[in-house]
């Protein structure tokens, strides 16, 4: 089988054409994104049928996905709307189960219901609204669940570089569990993250949020690998096309796009043990 | 016959603090990314007018555009009570006469009040002559003054640069009302923005940007690839909006 070529891909771009029909050659998933709706701003179409129909549009086969109310408060009702979507899309959707730390008392019980019975298979925390780090004893039984079972956590973090050192110290103590940077191509972080990636492979990062930025691909896949950057985009909260464009135009290899656009996520999902 | 894209937001010059991103805003820098993504023309605007002072801004711009046919000058003004520059009456008619087919305003940039009572006499003459005006709706983030503004210049193009995924709530209303409001959409990432736009305001009103520097066009220009709209509204968003908006300038 022939190498795919992005050429044709950007062409079709400039020419304001469609990329769905070229991209379904191609194996793309996306590991991070969200069912609405949020408080802070006004989003059509934020539904799981809005997602997959703009997933259809592009060609993006597979979606990581969390309701936005499983990062808040209400975590067991979002967990279950999660659920939901997973139930109507069940070869397409990939179930984030989200813990807040602060309801302790949940954490156990949530990570079991999500993994046990609703069939999730990523762990998500979003320690900047939780105002607290991923290596908080709060957060403990679900890391060490699925450290168990190399179930990949992917996190926001409380401080994009003071908070990279604890990060890295956590997934060195689970050196079988992927743990996954979200926004790795945030403008700010971006050094700090290529100087802790060296040290701690099992650490991947996803580009969510900030591709946008000139050659944030580029300077992330140079200092951390093609094999460790992951596509994410952000979906609902923002718009799939915008967030996959940066890499269908980056100057790497076509190779590269391939493995951040999809085979770098099915190596992680692929490791998960039953 | 390839797609003629026209890019309504892109800077050039360089800034007093090094950013990240590379290349930095060099001449040679823009014209080589328009050539690499196939983006015919630009409007650019100086970042020297907003660090240093529009006069020597608009002087390094206007040398770079008079020598690239592709690039278009976006000059920065100031308020005329402090007589930084020759009357709104005399200049900007002198502005037109050198080519120039659009204006900014960066207020936070430059320290005064954006509103009718302070920029009124400007805000006129720039409307006699139908002159667009880019504001940067992400530093300058007062809805309610921009829709006053709007509604008392209504013959003014007021284009919206930097116009971004987290304004909805204020733009629909603001957007819906104010007919002489065009957004430029390089941060418009709003999952189905432009489908749920364009039935409330129109695609004759919504223009490409690419934010450049800072950003990479792929962004923009995928998302308007893969919009769920019309070939027709495409094109227009893409370039004939924009043709329109700086065709129509008045002498």
């Amino acid at each position: 089988m022939a190498a795919f070529s992005f050429d044709i891909v950007m062409e079709q771009v400039r020419n304001l054409e469609a990329i769905k029909d070229i991209l379904a050659d191609l194996l793309v998933i996306d590991c991070h994104a969200h069912i609405g709706p949020h408080s802070r701003y006004f989003v059509p179409n934020d539904g799981i049928d809005g997602i997959i129909a703009a997933m259809d549009s592009i060609g993006v086969d597979k979606v990581g996905i969390n309701a936005l109310s499983a990062l808040e408060g209400e975590v067991v009702d979002g967990n279950t709307a999660t659920a939901r979507a997973m139930m109507q899309y069940p070869d397409r959707i990939i179930g984030h189960c989200c813990i807040n730390p602060n309801y302790p008392e949940t954490v156990e019980s949530e990570t079991l219901r999500c993994f046990e019975q609703l069939g999730m298979r990523m762990l998500k925390f979003h320690s900047a609204w939780h105002k607290t780090p991923p290596e908080h004893a709060h957060y403990r039984p679900a890391v060490e669940y699925c450290a168990a079972r190399r179930i990949p956590l992917l996190t926001h973090l409380t401080d994009y570089i003071g908070g990279l050192p604890g990060y890295a110290s956590l997934a060195r103590e689970y050196p079988q569990m992927p743990f996954i940077i979200a926004h790795a191509t945030a403008p700010n972080a971006i050094d700090a993250i290529i100087e802790v990636c060296a040290g701690v492979e099992n650490m991947f990062f996803d580009t969510t949020g900030y591709p946008k930025y000139n050659r944030s691909i580029e300077r992330l896949v140079e200092g951390c690998g093609e094999d460790r950057v992951l596509f994410g985009s952000d979906i609902a909260w923002l718009n799939l096309a915008h967030e996959i464009g940066p890499i269908l135009f980056a100057e790497i290899s076509d190779t590269a796009k391939e493995k951040l656009l999809g085979r770098n996520f099915q190596a992680i999902l692929e490791g998960i043990t039953p | 016959m390839s797609v003629q894209w026209f890019d309504a937001c892109a800077r050039l010059g360089l800034l007093r603090a090094r950013p990240h991103y590379e290349p930095q805003g060099s001449l040679e820098g823009l014209l080589a990314a328009l050539d690499r993504f196939g983006i015919t023309e630009a409007l650019v605007y100086s970042a020297c007018g907003d660090e240093t002072h529009p006069s020597v801004g608009n002087r390094l711009l206007l040398d770079a555009t008079r020598a690239n046919p592709r690039l278009h000058a976006c000059v920065t003004l100031l308020p005329p009570a402090t007589r930084e520059f020759p009357p709104p009456a005399e200049h900007i008619p002198a502005l037109i006469d050198q080519g120039v087919r659009a204006v900014r305003l960066t207020p936070s940039a430059h320290g005064y009040a954006f509103n009718s009572q302070f920029c009124g006499e400007l805000l006129e003459v720039l409307q006699q002559h139908r002159m667009p005006l880019c504001i940067n709706i992400s530093l300058f983030a007062d809805w309610v003054v921009l829709d006053a503004v709007a509604g008392d210049f209504p013959q003014l193009p007021i284009v919206l640069t930097s116009f971004s995924y987290g304004m909805t709530r204020n733009a629909y209303g603001v957007l819906a009302r104010r007919k002489n409001i065009y957004p430029e959409l390089h941060g418009y990432e709003v999952h189905d923005g432009l489908e749920d736009l364009i039935p409330l305001i129109g695609a004759e009103r919504l223009l490409f940007g690419s934010g450049w520097p800072e950003f990479t066009p792929a962004s923009a220009m995928t998302m308007l690839a893969c919009a769920r709209i019309s070939r027709q509204e495409k094109l227009r968003i893409a370039r004939e909006n924009l043709v329109g908006l700086l065709g129509g300038v008045k002498r």
